[in-house]
């Protein structure tokens, strides 16, 4: 479970082309999991690693598309669509949502294997920002309440004195909370807190 | 001598000869006016008084009786005078002898053809003896008959208006004693006392005749209407010695008249409150009267709406048909009706409907039309509306049907064009697979180093999925020709009118003429309905494709149907299209000349054909095109 290799996700009610894609996709090194419906992709353990999702868009309990628009609020890994049917409005639904690719069935095995990588590549992506923004909210949880308020007005970018007076306090107080503010959360200097507490969306002070 | 014949229907008679007549007469004559003055004593009356002509003239006759008779024959005149109704006093007149001698009055009113009074009449007869003394006197007596004989009430006042006396009805009817009637107004209505008071005050101080209506109470309390006439009696100085009122009883009368007034004003409460506009007109057109409704709705007076077909009252648009209207019924006098719209007060029109009847006159002519107007602006407004819907609802139910006509033509169409693509997945799931396997193959086999293993696996799977799809293949096949065919007996030409019925708009659109002919006397055949529709129409659809690409010449396809033999009858399709390279491979599944289709129309026509014991062909023509036949078992009756 601890293998950070990236696993493809095939979803396809017919076994045949499960059997054929496992095999494919297992030439490549990459790790593969198939299944024959969304329920039981749903029901599934998944590892912690990045992820593709291969999904046909007929299957027999929840349509692929359906399944997409389930999927989509939640961290899950991007897709390619196969389908048996060239059809277009389905097509253009499923690329509308967010898909990386969308096969006609038969497709040719580079035509695959590039949108695999394409879409495994997004997922890394996601995850990195995803890993860094929970460091940074494991962080900013750890300011006390006053030290979230005088940063807030620091992003606004008051200076000390002013902040001082403010919030009805001294100079050197503010000095010493912005110093524990900056060690908290990892920064080196001013313009980086004032990114950090951007990507976060802490709010400046409003004046 | 003629019986029955008075002077006045002799015209014969002159006035001389009647004078005679009149002297000649062995009786005292008098004439007088209606106020008393003599006007005429005949010879015998002035031989026996020695009274002369012109002594007599123009004073009161009463002026002539002995000066101790005067007074009681004056007040008897006066009332007589008043009721107008014969009578007759004693009264002492002179003798030619010196003396005087008692004499009987009688005198009778002269009326012209109206009933008023023009002259009395009257003899003096002598009597034997003084009337008797002990009696009451003879004027008094014949007062009293008169009076109380009379038709109504009599009352005498002083000259100052208080009551003196009254006739025996007036007691009677009131009840009362002649004592309680000098304060005469507690008989009077309570609604009548004041006016009537006041008008006999004015009366008594004026002279002036006294007349009104007034209610008076019954003993048994019931008001009725009497018209009350009072005249002054005046004596020979002029002054007004006394007054008589004489009461009729007009209650019938009046109550009539009032059932006719209060009935006049329910007529006219009714016409002003009808929902319409109510007017009467001349012959001429000119308006005689209107209802309040008219006043009220045009805001103008009589006089503003006169010419009112071109006086602004009528909508423009409208004046020349109300006017045609109105000059045809003018000519014909027939009732007319018209619609049109009418100007209200505030300038808005609203929409009419004029009824008008005529009334006409003895000669027949119209002397008045009776005019009713209806405003039906509301209704009019509906009828529109409702009309406006119905036919947006027929627009809607047209779209309807052609949307319908083009999906049951989609849903047939459909049908083969359905089970095309889902046979096309069927095929292309293990197709899928077999593509995938290879790719899957070929990378185990170039990996460094080779995995054989795996890629024997793939090899294996390629061979099993490949058998797959063939298997799809086989079993489509035998689907259709174990397709359970419904077959029933059918009119082969009505089932090819249907589908020529569907494909008509395609037809139009592609500007192909389709054509059939069906032999009329064409026998029954035994089929299923849909499935010989399905082929059909695949046929035809082939056919205007085929004539698709034809820009030199009228785009043909025709269908006939016909018998082949004893027990087959044969349908063709036939086109001058571009023609085919191969007639028998076009029905191989998958085999297609179009670019978007699947290859399979074809080889299911031809299953179908072949469920109906019948056979699907396509050959050249002489020409240019493709022909299509394909035959079908006839039905027989009874037992095979």
């Amino acid at each position: 479970v601890t293998d950070g290799r990236p696993i493809v996700f095939i979803i396809d009610d017919d076994a045949r082309m499960c059997d054929a894609l496992t095999s494919l996709i297992d030439s490549t090194g990459l790790r593969v999991a198939a299944f024959h419906s969304a329920s039981a992709f749903l029901a599934a353990d998944k590892p912690d690693a990045p992820a593709c999702l291969i999904l046909d868009l007929e299957l027999p309990d929840v349509s692929g598309l359906e399944l997409q628009r389930e999927l989509s609020n939640r961290d899950a890994p991007p897709i390619v669509f196969i389908s048996g049917h060239g059809d277009v409005p389905s097509s253009v639904k499923a690329m509308k949502a967010g898909a990386v690719e969308f096969l006609a069935k038969p497709f040719g095995d580079e035509e695959l294997l590039r949108a695999i990588d394409a879409a495994v590549a997004l997922d890394q992506t996601a995850r990195q920002t995803r890993s860094e923004l929970a460091e940074l909210r494991r962080r900013h949880d750890l300011l006390t309440p006053r030290e979230r308020e005088v940063l807030s007005f620091v992003v606004a970018g008051l200076p000390n004195k002013q902040t001082a007076s403010e919030l009805g306090t001294s100079e050197i107080t503010i000095g010493v909370h912005r110093g524990r503010i900056m060690r908290k959360m990892g920064a080196r200097s001013l313009a980086e807190l004032v990114r950090l507490a951007d990507k976060l969306g802490a709010p400046p002070r409003r004046l | 001598m003629v019986p029955r014949q008075t002077i006045a229907d002799r015209p014969e008679l002159s006035d001389e000869h009647l004078r005679l007549i009149i002297d000649a007469l062995p009786a005292q004559i008098w004439s007088a006016r209606p106020d008393g003055s003599v006007e005429l004593l005949n010879r015998r009356l002035l031989d026996d008084t020695g009274l002369s002509a012109g002594e007599a003239a123009g004073r009161s006759w009463t002026a002539v009786v002995h000066e101790d008779d005067r007074s009681r024959l004056l007040r008897w005149w006066q009332t007589v005078s008043v009721s107008g109704a014969p009578g007759e006093v004693d009264g002492r007149l002179s003798r030619r002898d010196g003396g005087h001698g008692w004499f009987r009055f009688r005198w009778v009113p002269v009326r012209n053809s109206s009933g008023t009074i023009v002259r009395w009449c009257g003899t003096s007869t002598p009597l034997d003896h003084e009337p008797a003394a002990s009696a009451p006197p003879e004027g008094e007596l014949s007062f009293r008959l008169a009076i109380d004989s009379l038709p109504g009430f009599l009352c005498t006042n002083t000259a100052d208006g208080a009551v003196e006396r009254v006739n025996e009805r007036l007691l009677s009817y009131t009840g009362r004693t002649l004592e309680q009637l000098k304060d005469w107004q507690s008989v009077v209505h309570p609604d009548d006392r004041a006016g009537v008071a006041a008008r006999w005050a004015s009366c008594t101080a004026t002279g002036q005749p006294f007349e009104t209506d007034v209610r008076i109470r019954s003993g048994q309390g019931v008001y009725r209407w009497f018209h009350n006439r009072g005249l002054p009696a005046r004596d020979l100085e002029g002054r007004i010695v006394r007054w008589y009122n004489l009461m009729t009883d007009i209650d019938d009368r009046k109550r009539a008249e009032d059932l006719l007034r209060e009935s006049e004003q329910r007529l006219r409460s009714i016409v002003d409150s009808i929902p319409g506009l109510v007017a009467t007109l001349n012959a001429e057109g000119e308006i005689l009267s209107v209802n309040q409704q008219i006043l009220s709705y045009f805001g103008t007076g009589l006089a503003e709406l006169q010419g009112w077909v071109t006086s602004g009252a009528v909508h423009p648009d409208d004046v020349p048909r109300v006017k045609a209207t109105w000059d045809h019924a003018n000519a014909t006098g027939q009732p007319w009706e018209s619609e049109h719209r009418l100007r209200r007060a505030d300038g808005v029109y609203r929409w009419f409907q004029t009824n008008a009847l005529p009334l006409r006159g003895s000669a027949g002519g119209v002397v008045r039309w009776y005019v009713l107007v209806t405003d039906i602006d509301d209704r009019r407004k509906a009828e529109e509306a409702e009309a406006r819907a119905r036919a947006d609802l027929e627009r809607a139910f047209e779209r309807l049907r052609d949307t319908q006509a083009q999906l049951s033509r989609a849903a047939q169409i459909a049908t083969v064009g359905e089970l095309a693509a889902s046979i096309a997945h069927e095929v292309n799931q293990p197709l899928a697979a077999v593509v995938t396997n290879g790719h899957a193959c070929l990378r185990w086999l170039s990996a460094v180093p080779p995995n054989r293993e795996k890629a024997q696996e793939a090899a294996e799977r390629i061979v099993r999925d490949g058998k797959d799809a063939g298997e799809v293949v086989r079993r489509i096949r035998a689907l259709f020709k174990r397709a359970p065919v419904e077959r029933t007996s059918l009119d082969v030409a009505d089932v090819i009118r249907e589908v020529v019925r569907l494909v008509e708009r395609d037809a139009s659109n592609k500007r192909v003429t389709v054509q059939t002919d069906l032999t009329s006397d064409l026998p029954s055949v035994l089929g299923d309905r849909l499935q010989l529709q399905q082929l059909l129409l695949n046929l035809l659809l082939n056919a205007f494709d085929a004539v698709d690409p034809v820009l030199d010449r009228a785009r043909h396809v025709s269908i006939q149907a016909r018998r082949y033999d004893e027990a087959t009858a044969v349908v063709e399709v036939r086109d001058d299209g571009v023609g085919l390279a191969d007639p028998e491979k076009i029905f191989e599944p998958f085999y297609t000349t179009k670019e978007t289709g699947m290859g399979m129309g074809l080889a299911i026509c031809r299953s179908i054909a072949e469920a109906h014991e019948g056979t699907l062909r396509a050959a050249p023509n002489q020409g240019p095109g493709t022909t299509f036949s394909f035959t079908l078992p006839l039905h027989r009756e009874g037992p095979p």
